[in-house]
């Protein structure tokens, strides 16, 4: 068990998560747009 | 006559025993039709890479190498990513993201199952892999099988035979997989919230626009998986141009078709019983499980949080269809929902958020790579 280096990386998939639903928020607003603008 | 039983005795248990484990893949795929494409080519090469002296794969001969087909394939076709990302051409002219593009919240139902991954990862370390190696194991849950060689083979790591077995194993058992955990974490009431489902006209328009946009985005803000986004999209800007009709059908069927021919022998190469038999794939199996479980879980309890905030309430069991695994998890949901109640019609909404896992895995993945690049 390496819990030194898990805590160490702990940060990894905090800030992986957050990453990734910081970029589909982005994504989604752009989808959003790209449909008022064009599907309306 | 004594050459010819030379090689006879050359032959070890651990190669025997990766015969069987071959011999298990190969039945998996014929009798139980468990992602035959890629088990029965990973199958036979599971045998043919472990006979020995096999001339299959690259050996040392009186101190002379001699490369093997499959590991000139190897390093044709998978150690520079090739193999990977002509699949993901074909992925991307497959799928059809209208029912995305509709109802784009369910996006977020992607995002939040890739939780497998991450946690998955945390779990690996404790378990003492190396930082490259947990990634790789992590990507397990992405549920995608392209994906999971491309980050595995860009971290060079050690497991990738064993990781693209479990990815591709556990993505045929989806629908074994998936439905106790929705079953524990939701309740009947739960499985038979009706969602309304209007499909709203996309144009032709903002689905080509679409391909471009998202490959533009994720080539800002998550370089590392625009390699792997940029030829899903591709694929579907091919299919949805309307223009290139003949070669969308190529990429939809004789490109993938091709590719996955070589791809599943060509992984072969790192079955070799030398690299396959030890304790780390028992635990790469175990941990590729607990990958697509938490997966299944972040995306279920992603559905019961946005429950406690919306006036409208989605299923939860909506959340589960986030991960990638396609099309697959979206009719373990939509089937589970008509068992609760035969009128509840949950397709549409898992299909968008069943492709919103395609694009988020891929972003799991880039942004996994990013991160533990600071680390190496």
């Amino acid at each position: 068990m390496n819990v030194n280096l898990f805590i160490k990386t702990l940060e990894i998939p905090v800030f992986g998560m957050i990453g990734v639903f910081a970029v589909i928020l982005i994504i989604y607003v752009f989808i959003k747009l790209i449909s008022y603008i064009f599907d309306k | 006559m004594e050459y010819i039983f030379d090689n006879l005795f050359n032959l070890r248990i651990d190669q025997i025993i990766m015969w069987i484990i071959g011999g298990i893949l190969i039945y998996l795929a014929i009798k139980k039709n468990m992602e035959p494409t890629l088990l029965l080519p990973i199958g036979f090469g599971a045998i043919l890479v472990n006979l020995p002296a096999s001339g299959a794969v690259t050996q040392f001969i009186n101190g002379t190498e001699q490369e093997g087909i499959i590991d000139l394939l190897f390093n044709s076709g998978i150690s520079n990513e090739l193999f990977p990302l002509l699949l993901f051409i074909g992925i991307g002219a497959m799928i059809d993201f209208t029912p995305l593009i509709s109802n784009p919240k369910m996006i977020f139902f992607g995002a939040a199952a890739q939780f497998g991954i991450f946690i998955t990862f945390s779990l690996a370390i404790l378990f003492g892999f190396v930082l490259k190696d947990a990634a790789s194991i992590a990507i397990i849950g992405a549920a995608d099988g392209p994906t999971s060689i491309f980050v595995a083979n860009f971290l060079n790591s050690n497991y990738i035979g064993a990781i693209i077995v479990a990815a591709y194993s556990y993505m045929a058992v989806v629908p074994i997989i998936q439905p106790p955990i929705i079953k524990t974490l939701t309740t009947v009431e739960e499985r038979k919230i009706r969602m309304k489902y209007s499909l709203k006209k996309v144009s032709k328009t903002t689905k080509i626009l679409f391909p471009i946009i998202i490959t533009i985005l994720s080539g800002l803000f998550a370089p590392k998986s625009v390699a792997l986004i940029g030829f899903l999209m591709f694929g579907n800007l091919v299919r949805e141009s309307g223009v290139l009709n003949l070669l969308s059908q190529s990429a939809q069927k004789e490109l993938p078709n091709i590719v996955t021919l070589l791809l599943g022998i060509t992984i072969s190469t790192k079955m070799q019983a030398e690299y396959f038999i030890n304790f780390n794939t028992l635990l790469i199996l175990g941990l590729g499980l607990l990958a697509f479980v938490f997966d299944t879980a972040g995306g279920v309890i992603f559905g019961k949080v946005l429950n406690i905030f919306l006036k409208e309430k989605v299923n939860p069991m909506i959340g589960a269809a986030g991960i990638s695994a396609f099309p697959m998890s979206a009719r373990v949901v939509h089937k589970m929902g008509q068992k609760e109640d035969p009128q509840n019609f949950l397709l549409m909404h898992a299909v968008g958020a069943n492709v919103a896992g395609q694009i988020s895995s891929v972003l799991a993945g880039g942004m996994l790579l990013s991160l533990i690049s600071n680390w190496l």
